[in-house]
């Protein structure tokens, strides 16, 4: 039986790997990284985390940042996985303020105004609802 | 250039140490964060790294050949190059990956707006802070770069720093080890291109996630037990555990190795950097969890838990028993050491109250015991992540390969051994605890994650063990 040669052994593997991680650097490193950034440029942000295959509600939280201040407070209700999640970031500096957690009258959380919007002559709360992997706006 | 790089980033570690101290002991005090807090801490740990040296030093090292120049002169241009890659994904978009946006980057931003825990994202319950409690060393970080001028999204430079700091420590700890140039390159253009580093993907260098820090933290950790560091090591165990919330857990590994090691003044000042890191985040954790907890109460409990640590350990110095002895003694010490989480629970009033991440996996106990069924079947999860390819390329059967033939002094490659097996082992901990219902879809989203932390141990060790071969004859290194 032929003596085991371990150098060669040694020298073989870690040459694999570097042939392995080297060759990567063109696709994996490269090409793939330029083209999310292209697609998160061409897409925005929005569309980018919420618009894709499991998530969706980029359109509502894209109509709340066109529609309200940024010192807003935006109540939230329903879900806070999925692409709820996603909201406190999309939306800072506003802030995402639980609906249950304030009066029905208020018009101000924490010296932040609570982001209204009319509809058919009434104005009304905006409401943020997380249904999981989605979101949608209700006027409440 | 060794030299150079070794510096530079023990003076990043230092500095970075120095301002997890400032940040923590700050808002802990709820006073904001100065932006000026990190140059002033980074020019503290340029210092730190001077007066406080290594205690091995990097060796000279002979000129290499011409040839030997060229390929490392190649290597460096191909390293080069994945971090300007990296510095692009950094730069040219906000964290493009799920907890690397919702998590990491918004506490960054609100940071940046105002650097205190004093406001509605932290402190208000109706307000939807997406993990408020989670560790804030990262986010601080990148606030006070972009406070000083740099923008959130030139802040988002500092995951290519950590990178390349790694690099640059491993650099320095396979020189000390008596690793050549050509080896030495070898080994970093390994580590440095490791997949699950370089990806566009979740825990990435780019991702903005603190995975590559706790990575940093991790390998620092390991390169101070190699070396005999123990200021580097109280340092990166620091780091450790302000850096993620399963840092508390790595912490607890090292102290454990080092006990094992009979290493009695590694073991303190693994203990000294567990118990500080302990002291930083925990008041600030339980108070954005709702909690409060008396620190010095805290304090007193943590020392009285490391005296028999190091009452022990000094015995293992003393008596240097069989490493079998050891473990028989650490696992009967384990018991007590159960007990003592427990009372140290009991003060932590929020972890009891299972609030916030921690409180989370701890009321997994009873979901542990259930799930050890599954235990066979993360642990083949574990060793077909570790095995694949595309998460870590070939470092498991070269890592295999050369602890079947390595030779010559073993002590560092046992140390750097145990700690990786431990710490990988260790990994099924928050798969058996977890309330994710649906483990194989946790595994997916996770494990890669939690691996990579310990990629960093793995080529030091595997360092260790090509120096080592080398050294018993077989011309590899020498």
């Amino acid at each position: 039986m032929a003596r085991p040669r371990p150098r060669l052994l040694l020298a073989v593997l870690l040459g694999i790997h570097l042939a392995w991680v080297a060759g990567r650097v063109p696709h994996a490193v490269t090409a793939k990284r330029i083209a999310e950034v292209r697609a998160f440029e061409t897409s925005g942000d929005c569309a980018f985390y919420l618009d894709g295959e499991h998530l969706s509600g980029a359109d509502a939280v894209a109509w709340v940042r066109s529609n309200t201040t940024t010192d807003a407070a935006i109540l939230f209700d329903g879900d806070r996985k999925g692409s709820m999640e996603f909201a406190p970031f999309l939306l800072f500096p506003r802030l995402l303020v639980d609906a249950n957690a304030v009066p029905s009258g208020a018009t101000e959380h924490g010296g932040r105004p609570i982001a209204h919007a009319e509809r058919d002559g009434r104005r009304a709360r905006i409401v943020l609802v997380g249904r999981g992997t989605s979101l949608e706006l209700e006027l409440r | 250039m060794t030299r150079l790089a070794d510096g530079l980033a023990r003076t990043v570690l230092f500095g970075t140490t120095t301002f997890a101290v400032v940040v923590h002991a700050l808002l802990q005090s709820r006073i904001a964060v100065p932006a000026w807090s990190l140059p002033a801490a980074f020019v503290i740990g340029a210092i730190l790294a001077v007066v406080l040296p290594s205690p091995i030093g990097v060796p000279d090292e002979a000129t290499p050949t011409p040839r030997r120049r060229l390929v490392a002169w190649v290597a460096l241009m191909l390293l080069a190059f994945a971090g300007a890659m990296l510095a692009y994904g950094a730069i040219a978009t906000p964290a493009r990956s799920w907890d690397g946006a919702t998590s990491w980057e918004l506490r960054a931003r609100a940071f940046a707006a105002a650097p205190t825990l004093d406001q509605p994202l932290f402190r208000d319950p109706a307000v939807y802070g997406h993990t408020r409690e989670y560790p804030v060393l990262q986010p601080m970080l990148l606030a006070c770069v972009a406070r000083l001028g740099a923008g959130i999204d030139g802040a988002r430079a500092v995951f290519p720093t950590l990178w390349l700091t790694l690099l640059a420590l491993c650099a320095g700890t396979w020189r000390r080890l008596g690793a050549t140039l050509l080896l030495r390159t070898g080994l970093l253009v390994g580590f440095g291109l490791t997949p699950m580093l370089v990806d566009p993907t979740m825990g990435g260098v780019d991702s903005g996630f603190a995975d590559v820090f706790a990575l940093l933290a991790l390998t620092a950790a390991a390169a101070g037990l190699v070396t005999r560091d123990h200021w580097l090591t109280a340092a990166a165990v620091l780091l450790c555990v302000v850096v993620k919330p399963e840092g508390l857990l790595h912490a607890m590994i090292v102290v454990v190795i080092a006990w094992l090691a009979g290493e009695l003044r590694i073991l303190c000042a693994a203990l000294l950097g567990a118990i500080a890191g302990a002291l930083l985040w925990l008041p600030l954790y339980l108070g954005l969890v709702g909690q409060h907890v008396d620190v010095a109460d805290l304090a007193v409990r943590l020392v009285a838990i490391a005296v028999p640590i190091v009452v022990s350990g000094a015995w293992v110095r003393a008596r240097r028993p069989r490493y079998g002895m050891r473990i028989a003694v650490l696992v009967t010490g384990a018991g007590v050491a159960l007990a003592g989480a427990y009372w140290l629970t009991e003060v932590l009033g929020g972890l009891g109250s299972r609030a916030g991440v921690l409180g989370v996996y701890l009321d997994g106990d009873m979901r542990a015991r259930a799930r050890l069924v599954e235990l066979p079947r993360i642990l083949g999860w574990l060793a077909a992540y570790a095995f694949a390819p595309k998460y870590f390329g070939f470092i498991a059967p070269l890592l295999v390969a050369l602890m079947l033939w390595g030779r010559g002094d073993r002590h560092r490659g046992r140390v750097l051994g145990a700690l990786l097996l431990v710490g990988l082992a260790s990994l099924a901990l928050p798969f058996l605890a977890s309330p994710e219902t649906d483990l194989a879809h946790h595994v997916r989203s996770s494990l890669d994650r939690l691996m990579l932390h310990w990629v960093g141990v793995a080529w030091l060790l595997a360092g260790v063990r090509w120096s080592d071969h080398a050294v018993a004859g077989t011309g590899l290194t020498r």
